[in-house]
């Protein structure tokens, strides 16, 4: 990769991520899907409140909680897609985009959700998440995904103070 | 719930009243946050000062807890409120659960 990721204040109200690649443009691209939930990831993704321990408590919880928790994550993903229609290629330093100051925290989240999905859809734990030894095959990449994200989000956290 | 036997054998004439079992509702309920390989350490400490309004270094040192020991309890309380804690932090993807202190 020749160009440098920045992730930067452009103003009061924007930041701006340029620097990016085709592969790493390609990753951004893919935090609403990444961040969307599969049949793999639903049970981190939507946990028990009482892990089962009090099973009326838990399906009250399906019924009436969850509807109100896929609302907020899909509110969280389709803010990013909104943001995404403003990457645009900036010659020899590949991609670039704005990001509005109020959707950090809805960028952050994202981010998160898709870090969770991606490692419970491909069964990472903390030993597969410490150890660079497997970036190979879909695992590999999921690792790598979970990591690029990763730093994404501390940009994005070390500038918010609200989430 | 009170022994009420005291009082019956003092001779005092007690009016029949339905007696319930009310332990169980009336213990405090712990949020309890466990450990998982993904969350990062700086977010988990945002969402427990967004969450619980706790100072940075007490948010930390929950934080830590989670980390070192695999769990922590970050607040004890009535029922309903540790329901409304643990659905916020769902909403931040922090796997929590509420669990009766006993």
């Amino acid at each position: 990769m020749s160009q440098q990721l920045v992730f930067r204040s452009k103003d009061d109200h924007t930041f701006l991520l340029s620097g990016l690649d085709d592969f790493l443009m390609g990753l951004v691209a893919e935090i609403p899907k990444a961040a969307t939930p599969g049949s793999g990831a639903e049970k981190r993704i939507f946990p028990q409140p009482t892990a089962g321990a009090d099973e009326e408590a838990d399906a009250e919880w399906e019924t009436f909680v969850r509807p109100d928790l896929e609302e907020q994550f899909e509110f969280n993903r389709d803010r990013v897609a909104l943001d995404l229609k403003s990457v645009r290629h900036a010659g020899k330093i590949g991609f670039e985009m704005e990001i509005p100051a109020a959707n950090l925290p809805a960028w952050i989240h994202a981010l998160n959700q898709a870090r969770l999905c991606l490692s419970a859809a491909h069964n990472l734990g903390e030993k597969e998440l410490e150890s660079s030894a497997r970036l190979h095959g879909p695992s590999g990449i999921a690792i790598f995904q979970i990591q690029f994200y990763g730093i994404l989000q501390e940009w994005m956290l070390a500038v918010t103070k609200d989430i | 719930m009170a022994n009420l036997s005291i009082i019956r054998n003092a001779g005092v004439d007690l009016p029949d009243i339905e007696v319930r079992d009310s332990v169980s509702t009336d213990l405090p309920w712990n949020v309890v946050v466990h450990n998982d390989p993904v969350n990062l350490m700086s977010y988990v400490t945002k969402v427990f000062v967004k969450v619980f309004g706790f100072s940075e270094a007490k948010a930390k040192k929950h934080m830590l807890e989670v980390h070192q020991k695999g769990r922590s309890i970050v607040w004890s309380g009535a029922r309903e409120r540790a329901e409304f804690y643990v659905q916020q932090l769902h909403g931040y993807l922090l796997l929590s659960t509420i669990e009766k202190n006993s």
